[in-house]
């Protein structure tokens, strides 16, 4: 009798143990998916709501100067764009011309002897340093290319 | 690219023997919305070529589509990667001429009401293509803003089947364009 009770109690014992490792391992399991539902859920928020980044603080791919680069994209258009578009380029050349266009200004680096040169345009964001800038002045520019129209056209610019 | 240069120049050179008669930007604005039940969509590109002959009333405006800038980065590499696909298809251009051309009196300040009508090429695909514009005169200078509506499926721009009937069949394509006379 005494034995038997023991064991009662001894089974009792053994099965409260594993429903307690069963209830932790659905609490931990609760736990984890919501960490990694939120992790992702909180990824996806991020990069859906993400800004076009500030050139200022990415790392130049190529550097060039702007005469160069409208050469270049003159003689071969296609092999420039696969060179050069989407990527943050650095160009060095004179200021030509500032054109002030709604909230953004226009840099127009080139020279008075060919009609082509590299429109750089900075946003908003970046129109105090372009209002600093005067024609004839020798500037080095950050930004995206994005290809060539008349001129090679740079994006998001910022000064260096 | 040749071509469009040659086309430029050609117009420049000879703009300077009629200098009044011409008009051109570099800086044209040209902004596309797409309202949707998902998500509403407008892009801006501030770097519009255009050329514009008062005499005769021919038109051209051309683009680069990288060139087109998005409040949110993902939407940017959508419209460049899977819609428009730009490295492929890197410019847009509309050819056109204004159709009652003698509603508009450019030696007299005023806003005038015309329509252009034009083939627009986009995406490897050209149509035809009619809209109403309004010039703008003032003290000589020339703005022509204009507003057209484009079905993707003319330009063969495919929406994925996931978002289909979220996002947006047509674009309203507002284009804005101080002009300047091409002797300046």
């Amino acid at each position: 009798m005494h034995k038997s009770s023991r064991s009662v109690a001894g089974s009792t014992m053994v099965l409260l143990i594993i429903k307690t490792i069963e209830m932790k391992k659905w609490e931990i399991s609760v736990a984890l998916i919501t960490i990694l539902l939120g992790t992702v859920l909180g990824y996806a928020w991020e990069e859906y709501h993400r800004k076009p980044a500030d050139t200022k603080y990415l790392p130049e791919q190529e550097k060039i100067e702007a005469m160069t680069l409208v050469k270049e994209f003159t003689t071969d258009e296609t092999t420039a764009n696969r060179l050069y578009n989407d990527k943050v380029v650095s160009v060095k050349g004179t200021v030509l011309k500032i054109e002030n266009n709604g909230d953004v200004r226009d840099i127009v680096l080139g020279n008075e002897t060919s009609p082509q040169g590299v429109i750089c345009e900075f946003q908003a964001k970046h129109k105090k340093e372009a209002d600093k800038i005067r024609p004839g002045q020798q500037i080095t520019v950050k930004g995206v290319c994005t290809g060539m129209l008349l001129d090679v056209v740079l994006v998001r610019c910022v000064l260096e | 690219m040749k071509l469009i240069i040659s086309t430029v120049l050609f117009i420049v050179i000879a703009g300077t023997a009629f200098p009044q008669e011409k008009y051109f930007t570099k800086t044209g604005n040209v902004i596309f919305y797409s309202r949707a039940p998902l998500e509403d969509i407008d892009a801006n590109n501030k770097n519009a070529v255009s050329v514009f002959d008062k005499t005769t009333g021919q038109v051209e405006v051309s683009m680069l589509m990288k060139a087109f800038e998005f409040k949110k980065a993902l939407m940017q590499e959508h419209f460049n990667e899977n819609y428009i696909e730009s490295d492929k298809f890197p410019k847009s251009v509309f050819k056109g001429a204004i159709g009652d051309l003698s509603k508009v009196d450019f030696t007299k300040d005023g806003k005038y009401l015309a329509s252009v009508s034009g083939k627009l090429s986009m995406h490897g695909e050209t149509k035809d293509v009619t809209a109403p514009v309004t010039f703008t005169v003032n003290n000589g200078m020339i703005t022509a803003t204009s507003e057209l509506k484009i079905m993707l499926e003319d330009y063969k721009i495919l929406i994925p089947s996931l978002v289909k009937d979220k996002i947006s069949k047509e674009v309203r394509v507002v284009i804005d364009i101080n002009y300047e006379p091409l002797n300046h």
